[in-house]
């Protein structure tokens, strides 16, 4: 067995064990700049104060939960909410009810932009205030036109209607065939037996795909943790409705669930003093939105050419 | 260059990368919000959150005092009032619907009078100084000498009162000229008036409000004048027989020459507004709050339009109703309502036992029985929910309708309003109404509205 030709006296090859200077330094600046990117990157952590108890950590499913499981879920929001407004709020889970299917339809000739509705539902549905998130957008239109690009909902003359425009209240338009339903990663948000499209908060990543995906801009995301005022937050509430929410996830308008599922009108219709609004049971051959889509000149469902096929009826007087 | 070199320049890259990266973040920079725009509340008068008129039928049914549509109180029954038009076919409005249109001295309380005088004898704004001007010289000269003394008072309101009561009959004309009224706030009823050329004491009747508007703050306004002639903007609809009857004030005559009571006005505005009438029918017209679903409607706090009197007629049991209420209470219950105060300041226990014992009401069997009801004018739907069978009807609907038509002061009606509830055919519409008294879930936006035009 020959011995393995040896390296030449003059240069000697170091340990192969043995770190040089240049390669520790090289490695060590490597290693503090990665570990410093990491830590900047996780500094929003420092700002999150809301992290989830081991109950809300493993909390079943929505659909999969048993009416104990639910009741238990129920106690703890109201608990937490006690906690942070000191008032004991009246949380409840109410079904889809049987033989309803929720339709809205607003009248376009009626509407005065006048905005009681945005400023009634931040109030009814525990809306944050700071900052401030609303469901309704009140389109500024020129009459004569339905070009949406020329629309402004920033308007704010000292009184309305204002001569040679028209408006027009956008909301989530609780489609048949919802785009925001199908992109959503985990099945936080489904379409109820009644047409309603709801979120669970407890459940929802906060990915943002279904704002991406809503044709209408009716989806709101908490990019901070809601502030509403003690004496402001509205006790009567639903679990998939009004309840507070947490930073990180989705909102919209869920036709004041804790409302309508007990029969009463949406909070935006009561306030309209114009008379615009109009919402029902479409099953219910006599109610009054069976009857305007029977009778009126329901021009729209907004952008129908995306095959979303709203619940929400745009209508004129004629 | 060999590969570890490029290793190298490529580990050092994105080192420099992350390192800036990293500075970002931690300093923020770019993480900051920009302000959005506020959208705020937009108009101010439409404050109210629910209509706050009670209808001749609720004051009908509540036996209460209804001596105000009593046309013949004044009029004479075998001969109709006669109606005078001026010269531009407007009707001349008789001055015991408008209220007198002079001031006299008792419209001025001493305080006032001091603001006016101040007014006057500063001339700062052009209306006082017209007034100013059209006094002879001995007046300005006590009004200049003016101290908040009886006696001084005393003349100089003797001063002002005539001089105001010249502008209201200002010779057959309108005191209104567009420099004088410049930045002064004409009231909606004012710009009505003033729309309409108005001749006779609906002249002098405009001329006092344009003094009211003038100063808002020294000026009572006339309350008895919300009575305005003319239905619509046009002027063609300004005779009171269109709807009235001629023969017989106290009914209404549609176009197909029914009569009707003032209970029944709707059918009447039914009669011209025909498309709105059906729709109104369908519930697609008009304002509505209350239940979409008109199986379960149990009442909600703010649906008790007056509580104390609500809670006062159960324990008196002033009738069989009442009586009828006050025995489905436990003794508990009882105590704490005899022992309620309407101005305790926590009026919740009250306001609870009270929905609890009409959502158990609602819940139970029909609680129509012929003499516990006797004397209630019932409404037309819960007579038609009677005769249905017990099967097809709807017993919490009709409970509730029942109860409702027991108590139509103090109990919100969840059905249609009449349209008189919104639409006064004798005022200027909605720019005078006010807010709804009382608590209301959605108070914030009154309470916006309200702090908003506070800063205006």
């Amino acid at each position: 067995m020959s011995k393995p030709p040896s390296s030449p006296a003059s240069t000697p090859a170091p340990p192969a064990s043995a770190v040089d200077r240049r390669s520790f330094l090289r490695t060590s600046a490597v290693l503090t700049t990665g570990l410093a990117a990491l830590a900047a990157s996780l500094k929003p952590l420092l700002e999150t104060n809301d992290f989830p108890t081991m109950e809300r950590f493993l909390q079943k499913y929505y659909k999969e939960m048993t009416p104990e499981d639910m009741a238990k879920v129920l106690k703890r929001i109201g608990d937490e909410v006690e906690k942070d407004y000191g008032l004991r709020p009246q949380v409840r889970d109410l079904k889809p009810m049987d033989g309803v299917e929720f339709v809205y339809c607003l009248n376009l000739t009626r509407c005065i932009g006048c905005r009681k509705c945005v400023h009634a539902c931040v109030a009814e549905n525990n809306e944050s205030r700071d900052p401030e998130i609303q469901y309704i957008r009140v389109l500024r239109l020129p009459d004569g036109s339905l070009d949406i690009d020329k629309a402004d909902h920033f308007y704010a003359p000292d009184s309305v209607p204002e001569k040679g425009y028209f408006y027009m209240p956008v909301q989530c338009q609780q489609c048949k065939n919802p785009p925001c339903v199908k992109v959503c990663p985990v099945h936080a948000t489904w379409q109820e037996a009644d047409g309603i499209t709801v979120i669970d908060y407890d459940w929802c990543i906060g990915c943002r795909y279904c704002e991406a995906a809503c044709p209408y801009w009716a989806r709101r995301f908490n990019f901070t943790k809601p502030s509403i005022p003690k004496e402001r937050l509205n006790p009567d509430m639903a679990y998939l409705g009004n309840r507070p929410r947490r930073q990180g996830v989705m909102e919209k308008c869920h036709f004041c669930i804790q409302r309508t599922r007990v029969g009463r009108y949406p909070a935006c219709l009561e306030v309209c003093p114009a008379g615009a609004r109009k919402f029902g049971n479409i099953l219910d051959p006599d109610s009054e939105v069976s009857y305007i889509l029977k009778s009126k000149r329901v021009f729209i469902q907004l952008k129908s050419e995306m095959g979303t096929s709203p619940r929400f009826f745009y209508y004129f007087d004629v | 260059m060999t590969t570890n070199s490029k290793t190298g320049i490529t580990v050092a890259l994105l080192c420099a990368a992350f390192s800036v990266l990293a500075v970002a973040f931690l300093s923020d920079s770019g993480g900051a919000r920009g302000n959005r725009p506020a959208i705020p509340l937009v108009d101010t008068n439409f404050l109210d959150t629910s209509t706050t008129r009670q209808s001749y039928a609720d004051l009908v049914r509540a036996n209460a005092d209804l001596s105000d549509f009593d046309c013949y109180v004044c009029h004479d029954k075998k001969s109709p009032p006669p109606l005078r038009f001026d010269a531009n076919l407007n009707l001349i409005v008789a001055e015991e619907h408008i209220g007198p249109a002079k001031f006299s001295a008792d419209d001025i309380g001493s305080n006032e009078l001091a603001g006016i005088v101040q007014r006057f004898r500063g001339h700062s704004d052009p209306v006082s100084a017209f007034l100013w001007q059209s006094l002879s010289n001995s007046q300005q000269l006590v009004l200049v000498n003016f101290k908040p003394s009886e006696q001084s008072s005393k003349q100089a309101r003797e001063i002002v009162v005539p001089a105001l009561n010249n502008i209201i009959t200002n010779a057959g004309q309108s005191f209104y000229e567009p420099g004088r009224f410049k930045g002064i706030l004409l009231g909606a009823e004012t710009m009505l008036l003033m729309q309409q050329n108005p001749a006779g004491p609906a002249l002098a009747h405009l001329n006092r409000l344009l003094l009211e508007d003038a100063y808002p703050l020294e000026l009572s306004r006339n309350r008895q004048d919300d009575i305005v002639m003319g239905h619509g903007k046009h002027g063609r609809n300004n005779n009171c027989f269109n709807c009235h009857n001629e023969t017989n004030l106290t009914l209404l005559q549609p176009r197909d020459g029914r009569d009707l009571t003032f209970a029944d006005s709707a059918q009447l505005c039914g009669s011209c507004h025909g498309p709105t009438y059906r729709d109104w029918l369908a519930g697609a017209h008009g304002r509505i709050s209350g239940y979409w679903d008109r199986g379960s409607s149990p009442f909600s706090e703010d649906e008790i339009r007056d509580l104390p009197k609500l809670v006062d007629r159960w324990r008196h049991q002033s009738d069989p109703v009442s009586g009828f209420v006050w025995r489905q209470l436990s003794n508990p219950e009882q105590v704490l309502l005899a022992n309620y105060q309407p101005s305790a300041s926590n009026p919740k226990q009250a306001q609870d036992v009270v929905l609890q014992a009409l959502s158990k009401i609602i819940g139970e069997p029909s609680i129509y029985q012929p003499d516990r009801f006797k004397g209630i004018l019932l409404s037309p739907e819960p007579t038609s929910l009677m005769q249905q069978s017990q099967q097809d009807a709807n017993l919490a609907r009709l409970n509730r309708l029942l109860l409702e038509d027991a108590f139509p002061l103090e109990l919100t009606r969840n059905q249609r309003k009449v349209c008189v509830n919104c639409h006064n055919p004798h005022a200027p519409p909605f720019p005078s109404r006010k807010p709804a008294p009382g608590p209301h879930p959605l108070r914030e936006i009154a309470d916006m509205a309200e702090s908003h035009a506070a800063e205006k």
